[in-house]
């Protein structure tokens, strides 16, 4: 008899597990889309990067678009900075990492971005969250007058972090993706 | 000798009784009939009194009858053939009335597909209006003329704090959103990312024909 | 663009495929900008890509590819892909035993593939801490659990010098106790138990052994060790039987960039635990 009620047991706790699995089943088509959601995030970030770091961009603007940047990431997220010739990792708030852009001693700057995203595959969190990361490549020029004063070439590694919400809106129950960018990693790379 | 005129006189007793049963059975069956066609008579006349009354209810419009329940009724009076000149004038002005009745029916219905229709193209343009303005502030030149284009774009809403839903991913009625913002925040958005990548998939008005809510679709 | 970038792979990865003429005209079209994003591509850029390289479930482009597509798995674009994975400046891998790993994970009867929850591979860092106004190096070792629903990096041991000769048995350690009735003098001879240095383990239970992640964790509580930043990161996959191999990020122009495996043992019985307690540095 206790044999028997143990054996039930397992299977409840069985098929209560294949329940939940299945509830995590994602169809590839609906993955993709939050793939993509992701990857426009990035891609966001990067417009904004380049117009923060315009020299064309008017203060009060630049400052708002600090603002709407900053709503994309997580809080406490931060950069971690290193060249070549310095591998030590400097840490930015990214507040501060985009005010220091903002504040660039240069006459121009150039901010171009390579025509690569690779995604990593979104990977479960104990806390329910899926988190993956995003790499894209970005060439920066800084001039002043004539001169090439600064150039370099970045890999930037940025966590995205994906979340299932819900809210009311109009009466009605919305089920969305909470996409934020978390801490990202900055390396100069020498191609 | 007698017996044989006792035996005449039943015989004669019997002739009689079977006169008198045969001569009172066939006045019985005479009067019956006069009796069944009375009756029809009478209800004929009955139903043509009630076809009438019914008619000249309908004429008068009475009792709040449906056309179709006009039609009903009109047919069903043809039907049980209740040849009556009276009857017949009524019937053919209760046509008439249903004729003119199903004519302003038309009528009206005409009109409120042409309103419809109207209202639909009116929508779409204007959808198209808002589309348009999308397009224009992703695509401006300069911050100045994206701001004006913002400003008016904001014209088309009840406030700028209106929620603005896009469609990640759809399958049958299942939709999948990005995180929900305001109309502000989208057009600000379209306006920095310089890229329009989503259409309009459905727009809640309010009474005074501002939009209330925006949902959009990536494409 | 997108064209010249795939086609550059495609003849890197079938370099017979492509006639010299074909690769002058492309060489000389380039730009620094075409020249650099091509070595992006190149790029094992994440150890997800190793893995998805590794096990081809992706395409050249970095594109994924749908577990029902003909390259999905398929061992010749394995076969191709690894060839790329190997740091090929490092002269220590012989070709022989390249192609020996090669062949045995991608043969058609038992192809081995790498899984990222499979466990049996764990991380290597060098973390940087001040330690008053001396710079240290600790060696952080990382491994992935389960937890929950999902999964997390925990560090599993550390390694760091002076914590290795916190204590250790030698031929003296027999002599070093507190006799039986040292309670009757109160322990006055405690003294001489933390006055021996090196050897004050000798006077603890039987079988101590000092627990370096304590250690570790009260000088991080007492700020004698300050974190400084992650120097270094390496992996170490013993996910593929009878192999063990090691990847590294190389940062360096060129194609060959990225993660990349920098060292390949092939494993004799009872070579697995003992390679890994080496990393370890366990004894």
């Amino acid at each position: 008899m206790k044999n028997q009620s143990i054996i039930y047991l397992f299977l409840l706790l069985f098929s209560m597990s294949i329940s939940g699995l299945a509830q995590d089943n994602i169809s590839p088509q609906r993955k993709m889309a939050i793939d993509s959601l992701a990857l426009e995030k990035v891609r966001d970030l990067s417009k904004y990067i380049s117009i923060i770091g315009s020299k064309e961009t008017a203060w009060s603007e630049a400052n708002r678009v600090i603002e709407r940047t900053l709503e994309l990431f997580s809080e406490g997220a931060q950069m971690g900075v290193s060249t070549i010739n310095q591998p030590k990792v400097k840490y930015y708030d990214i507040r501060t990492y985009l005010e220091r852009l903002m504040a660039l001693n240069y006459d121009k700057v150039k901010i171009e971005w390579f025509n690569i995203e690779y995604m990593s595959d979104l990977e479960r969190m104990p806390d329910g969250r899926y988190v993956g990361v995003i790499t894209i490549y970005q060439r920066f020029e800084g001039s002043s007058g004539d001169k090439m004063k600064y150039m370099d070439t970045t890999k930037k590694d940025i966590t995205v972090y994906v979340e299932r919400k819900q809210t009311q809106i109009g009466g009605r129950l919305i089920g969305f993706w909470d996409v934020l960018l978390g801490d990202v990693r900055v390396i100069e790379t020498k191609p | 000798m007698l017996n044989n005129i006792r035996k005449d006189h039943s015989f004669y007793w019997a002739l009689v009784i079977l006169a008198v049963i045969a001569f009172t059975g066939v006045t019985g069956c005479k009067s019956q009939k006069k009796i069944e066609a009375q009756k029809a008579a009478q209800e004929r006349t009955d139903k043509i009194d009630q076809a009438k009354m019914d008619l000249i209810n309908l004429i008068n419009q009475q009792d709040n009858l449906t056309t179709a329940e006009m039609e009903d009724l009109v047919s069903e009076i043809r039907g049980m053939n209740l040849d009556d000149v009276e009857l017949n004038a009524l019937l053919e002005e209760s046509e008439n009335i249903i004729r003119a009745k199903r004519e302003e029916q038309q009528r009206i219905e005409a009109e409120k597909r042409r309103q419809e229709e109207e209202l639909q193209r009116f929508e779409e343009n204007r959808f198209n209006k808002i589309e348009d303005y999308f397009e224009a502030i992703a695509s401006s030149k300069s911050m100045e003329m994206a701001n004006t284009r913002v400003n008016e774009a904001l014209k088309f809403f009840a406030s700028p704090q209106v929620p603005v839903l896009i469609i990640t991913f759809m399958e049958g009625d299942f939709k999948d959103y990005d995180k929900p913002t305001t109309i502000r925040k989208y057009l600000e958005y379209l306006k920095d990312q310089g890229k329009n990548r989503n259409k309009i998939y459905n727009v809640q008005f309010d009474s005074h024909g501002k939009i209330i809510e925006l949902e959009l679709i990536k494409m | 663009m997108r064209k010249y970038i795939s086609l550059f792979l495609w003849s890197l990865l079938f370099p017979f495929s492509m006639d010299g003429q074909n690769w002058n005209l492309i060489n000389s079209e380039q730009t620094s900008y075409e020249r650099e994003e091509k070595s992006f591509y190149a790029e094992t850029k994440q150890v997800n890509q190793f893995i998805r390289r590794f096990n081809a479930e992706e395409n050249v482009l970095g594109i994924r590819l749908s577990s029902n597509d003909s390259l999905y798995h398929s061992s010749q674009l394995r076969k191709n892909y690894i060839n790329m994975l190997f740091d090929n400046q490092n002269t220590s891998i012989s070709d022989m035993l390249k192609s020996a790993f090669i062949n045995d994970v991608t043969q058609d009867a038992n192809p081995k593939f790498l899984d990222f929850h499979g466990g049996e591979w764990f991380g290597e860092t060098f973390v940087k801490f001040d330690r008053g106004s001396q710079e240290v190096f600790i060696t952080l070792f990382m491994e992935l659990v389960k937890e929950n629903l999902g999964s997390k990096w925990v560090v599993g041991d550390i390694y760091y010098n002076p914590y290795e000769d916190l204590y250790g048995r030698d031929a003296g350690s027999g002599s070093r106790f507190l006799h039986p009735l040292s309670h009757e003098l109160d322990f006055m001879n405690l003294d001489r138990v933390f006055k021996s240095g090196n050897h004050t383990g000798d006077y603890f239970y039987q079988g101590f052994h000092p627990d370096k992640l304590s250690i570790f964790m009260y000088e991080l509580r007492n700020n004698t060790l300050q974190f400084n930043y992650v120097s270094g990161v390496k992996f170490h996959f013993f996910q593929i039987d009878g192999w063990y191999f090691e990847i590294t990020e190389f940062n360096r122009p060129g194609l060959n960039r990225g993660w990349l495996i920098s060292n390949l043992i092939k494993l004799e019985d009872g070579q697995k635990q003992k390679l890994i307690n080496f990393i370890y540095h366990r004894d």
